[in-house]
């Protein structure tokens, strides 16, 4: 699972769909891997857009990174030589980095979710569907 | 013609490509302009058309995860959009990522592709779909298989399993539409404002029912549709078709 996707799953347990704590999860236990690709800095500038960066910020955190600027850059042009070490960052960070096992708890109703090799499992047990 | 995307696993385990697949890139491949200039529209001045400008395009059912691949390298383009596949089959996952690595040049090739192993879009955030594709079990069956089995402790018996997900790959219930209704009756809140859904239907799902009922239920909810058939095709008694839903403001 890449570090991207983290900021667009949320709890899936219909009690949770309005709760603020069930996004983003937490994120515990986790293994990663850096797995290279092309750096792309067009991409990046443009999906700074419809990242929620508090979301981005606290699952840095929960992987231990804290180096985020605390605001999200705005208006970043992707050719001005001054951003290229911000959207490197967020490249290794987004798009190159991968959680291949781990756990990811819902701060609403607690339930955890695991990662396992890669992939994410959101399948719900019977009792909560 | 673009070249179908190359694949390799093991078709017990998971749905092969077929008729319905081929139909989904047949159709993805006559409506190219349409779509690239819905999601990269050249004139931004319209105030009634501004989509996202990284659509986050989400195949659910992804099998062997060529449709998702297909749109990468030859519709949407692999720099310009997020790629999200789900299944609830974990192997499918994991092929629709294996599938993406066997079509690149090189390894290190740019894409931004992820899978999630749940039922239809499940953990997605709400109206974040821009591109929604789904080619789903739907034949006429007696029931759905109950996916909540998959959850349950997984030992036992393999063979069971591979048998209950090559029926999950196929079996839609009454009509063949229990699945896609599940989809279609929440597609409001998962579809963003400039948001597209593809789904594929044969003939005994009786989809221009299904577009009618669709609409009434969604304007009793206060939300308009514009729905069309895009794709057509007979293939001896089959007949499958594809049919596009966009949010009519
Ligand atoms: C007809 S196959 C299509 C596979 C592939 N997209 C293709 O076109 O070749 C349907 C797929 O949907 C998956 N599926 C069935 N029910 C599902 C659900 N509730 N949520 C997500 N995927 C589902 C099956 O595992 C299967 O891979
Ligand atoms: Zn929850």
């Amino acid at each position: 699972m890449k570090f991207l996707t983290t900021n667009f799953v949320r709890c899936p347990i219909s009690k949770c769909d309005n709760s603020l704590k069930a996004f983003p999860l937490q994120y515990k236990n986790c293994e990663l891997i850096q797995e290279e690709l092309e750096f792309n800095p067009e991409f990046l500038a443009n999906i700074l857009d419809r990242l929620n960066w508090e979301a981005i910020i606290a699952v840095a955190g929960d992987l231990g990174n804290d180096s985020l600027p605390p605001t999200k850059p705005e208006n970043v042009d992707p050719k001005d030589p001054e951003n290229e070490q911000l959207l490197k960052d967020l490249h290794t960070l987004l798009i190159e980095t991968q959680i291949t096992e781990g756990e990811m708890h819902c701060g609403e109703c607690g339930h955890i979710y695991y990662i396992k090799s890669s992939i994410p499992n959101f399948l719900l047990p019977p009792h909560l569907v | 013609m673009f070249a179908t995307p190359l694949y390799d696993a093991d078709f017990e385990k998971l749905y092969e490509p077929s008729e319905d697949t081929y139909v989904v890139l047949d159709t993805l491949e006559e409506i190219r302009q349409d779509l690239v200039n819905w999601y990269f529209p050249v004139n931004t001045r319209s105030t009634t058309h501004s989509p996202n400008k990284v659509p986050i395009c989400v195949e659910i059912g992804t099998g062997t995860g060529i449709i998702t691949t297909f749109i990468q390298k030859n519709i949407l383009g692999p720099d310009r959009a997020i790629y999200l596949t789900t299944d609830v089959n974990d192997y499918a996952c994991a092929t629709s990522i294996k599938t993406n690595g066997l079509n690149k040049k090189k390894p290190t090739d740019f894409g931004m592709l992820d899978t999630i192993k749940c039922d239809l879009v499940g953990p997605l955030a709400r109206k974040c779909v821009d591109l929604l594709v789904f080619n789903p079990p739907y034949v006429p069956s007696e029931e759905v298989p109950d996916i909540v089995k998959l959850t349950q402790d997984k030992k036992d018996d393999d063979d069971k399993i591979n048998d209950l997900l090559v029926d999950l790959a196929l079996c839609g219930g009454a009509d063949g539409m229990e699945t896609t209704w599940r989809l279609l009756d929440n597609l409001d809140s998962i579809l963003s404002d400039t948001g597209m859904a593809l789904i594929l239907f044969c003939a005994r799902n009786k989809p221009e029912q299904v577009v009618e009922q669709f609409k009434q239920k969604m304007r009793l909810k206060g939300v308009e549709w514009k729905v069309e058939r895009v794709f057509i095709r007979k293939a001896g008694w089959e007949e499958l078709t594809v049919w596009k839903f966009v949010k009519d403001w």
